[in-house]
């Protein structure tokens, strides 16, 4: 739902984080993900709140599975209806080490199921599959993927969704950049806001800490510019269901290892919208917590 | 008779000289870095008494010549022949760690292990399994115990060393180089560490 479900922002985490724990043939972890967001200048929406829960398993380095399982309660206002969601997320990948290449391929597919109690169905009954391949190179210098995603929604609306994407190691691996293009097409444009195709590029900057007193093991901050609408994020494992396009935005959030394979991630950010039928651009202010355990 | 057994005692000699031979020509190919050669050769030894000394041997050699995944192939061939083989344990470990398939590594490294306790070749390759894993905790509590066990050997106290750094223990990683450095005089990590911390 608009950056509301993009709360999921703890996959990304998850799904990398099947490299970093104790040894062992299934290396399975459990996570739980929490987020509050006010908007502000909204003519139609109030806040909203969510919470999921994400199981992921690693088979040695061969490949692994991410099941998720998010809730999101949208408050409205301006006699819009609430909404109440509930969004699955299954995603599963292989990896392979071509003698040719010196770094990881990863072919992954990722399926989104959304049921929320949208009377109008423009949001519900949505799925979306969305493939991706990628390759990073065991120096972690170099990072490439290549994802698509197809969207389906009730209303005579489909949308199409490339990501092309790369990502850099720099200062020996203390800091990582992730730049990732969003070219959204929207089968129908009376569906989307009267847009037939949206553009959009996001910075991720992950800088990692040496030993601190307040055992911070990184800080993140992100940014998106340009315009997004109905996008699948890989990164999230979410899908941005409602019709408003996103212009932009910013996080900034902190990760601690909590030891035993725990960690902990805080985020807060503002994502800029614009719903073009009603000529409203608002703004919404959320935070997000994400926990994790490995075992 | 005699004419019978004159025939098989020559074809095994024969065999024998040609097995030889080949096991030579493959160190012969192989110090001059023909590792592709190499293991060519050994394929005639394929059906052999030591088809699985032969296979990891191929192993070895699709390794060194950078060929990971055939050399896993190989390694695993040779524990199919031989299950209770440690040798092809610790063997499929080198490739599985240059593909950075730690997880694998640490596996087959703890199977060597749960056999041979304090194999001292399956703890060094689980320690660089560990830390690529960046389980520095764990990390550091096994390079202690193998430093226990190889009091003399600088290479438990160089990943004692990094997990303490790792772990933001200045002092203990500090400890842990002037240890190299007394089994190993001017190793070059030990002496960074020690020049950047102040206490060299």
């Amino acid at each position: 739902m608009t950056r509301l479900v993009r709360t999921t922002l703890g996959m990304t985490s998850l799904l990398l984080a099947g490299t970093a724990c104790a040894a062992g043939e299934w290396s399975p972890s459990l996570g739980a993900q929490a987020a509050y967001g006010a908007y502000s200048g909204s003519q139609l929406r109030d806040s909203f709140s969510s919470y999921g829960l994400i199981l992921s398993s690693d088979y040695l380095e061969k490949g692994g599975l991410t099941l998720g399982l998010n809730h999101t309660d949208l408050a409205a206002k301006g006699g819009a209806q609430n909404i109440r969601q509930n969004a699955l997320f299954a995603s599963g990948r292989i990896h392979a080490t071509p003698d040719k290449l010196a770094g990881r391929l990863t072919a992954r597919l990722d399926l989104h199921a959304i049921d929320n109690n949208d009377t109008s169905r423009d949001s519900d009954s949505v799925t979306a599959i969305a493939p991706q391949v990628s390759y990073l190179s065991f120096d972690k210098k170099h990072y490439y993927d290549l994802g698509y995603a197809h969207s389906s929604y009730k209303n005579a609306l489909s949308v199409n969704q490339w990501t092309p994407t790369v990502g850099f190691g720099l200062n020996e691996g203390t800091d990582w950049v992730l730049l990732r293009g969003w070219l959204i097409d929207p089968s129908n444009a009376a569906r989307a806001q009267g847009k037939s195709s949206t553009r959009g590029l996001e910075a991720k900057w992950t800088h990692w800490l040496a030993a601190n007193a307040a055992r911070v093991d990184n800080v993140k901050l992100g940014l998106n510019l340009g315009e997004r609408i109905y996008a699948v994020d890989p990164d999230a494992g979410s899908v941005a269901n409602l019709a408003d396009i996103q212009r932009g935005g910013f996080n900034l959030g902190a990760e601690w290892k909590l030891g035993q394979g725990m960690s902990l991630l805080a985020l807060a950010g503002q994502d800029r919208f614009r719903n073009a039928t009603l000529a409203n651009d608002y703004r919404l202010n959320y935070a997000y917590l994400w926990v994790s355990g490995q075992w | 008779m005699k004419r019978l057994a004159t025939p098989l005692l020559a074809l095994f000699c024969l065999t024998a000289q040609a097995d030889e031979g080949a096991w030579q020509k493959s160190y012969v190919l192989e110090a001059a870095g023909k590792y592709a050669d190499a293991e060519g050769v050994l394929n005639a030894l394929a059906n052999g008494p030591d088809a699985d000394f032969a296979l990891m041997r191929s192993g070895w050699l699709a390794y060194r010549d950078g060929s990971y995944n055939e050399a896993v192939t190989h390694y695993q061939r040779a524990l199919e022949r031989n299950p209770k083989s440690l040798e092809a344990r610790n063997g499929i470990t080198l490739p599985l760690l240059a593909q950075q398939r730690w997880r694998e590594a640490a596996m087959y490294a703890r199977q060597t292990i749960a056999e041979s306790a304090w194999d001292y070749t399956a703890h060094v390759r689980l320690l660089v399994a560990e830390e690529g894993l960046r389980d520095w905790r764990g990390m550091a509590e096994h390079a202690k115990h193998l430093a226990e066990r190889y009091p003399a050997d600088a290479t438990a106290w160089v990943y004692l060393a990094r997990a303490q750094a790792w772990l933001g223990n200045v002092r203990e990683a500090g400890n842990a180089y002037r240890r190299v450095l007394a089994r190993y005089p001017g190793q070059a990590e030990a002496a960074a560490y020690l020049a950047k911390n102040g206490a060299g």
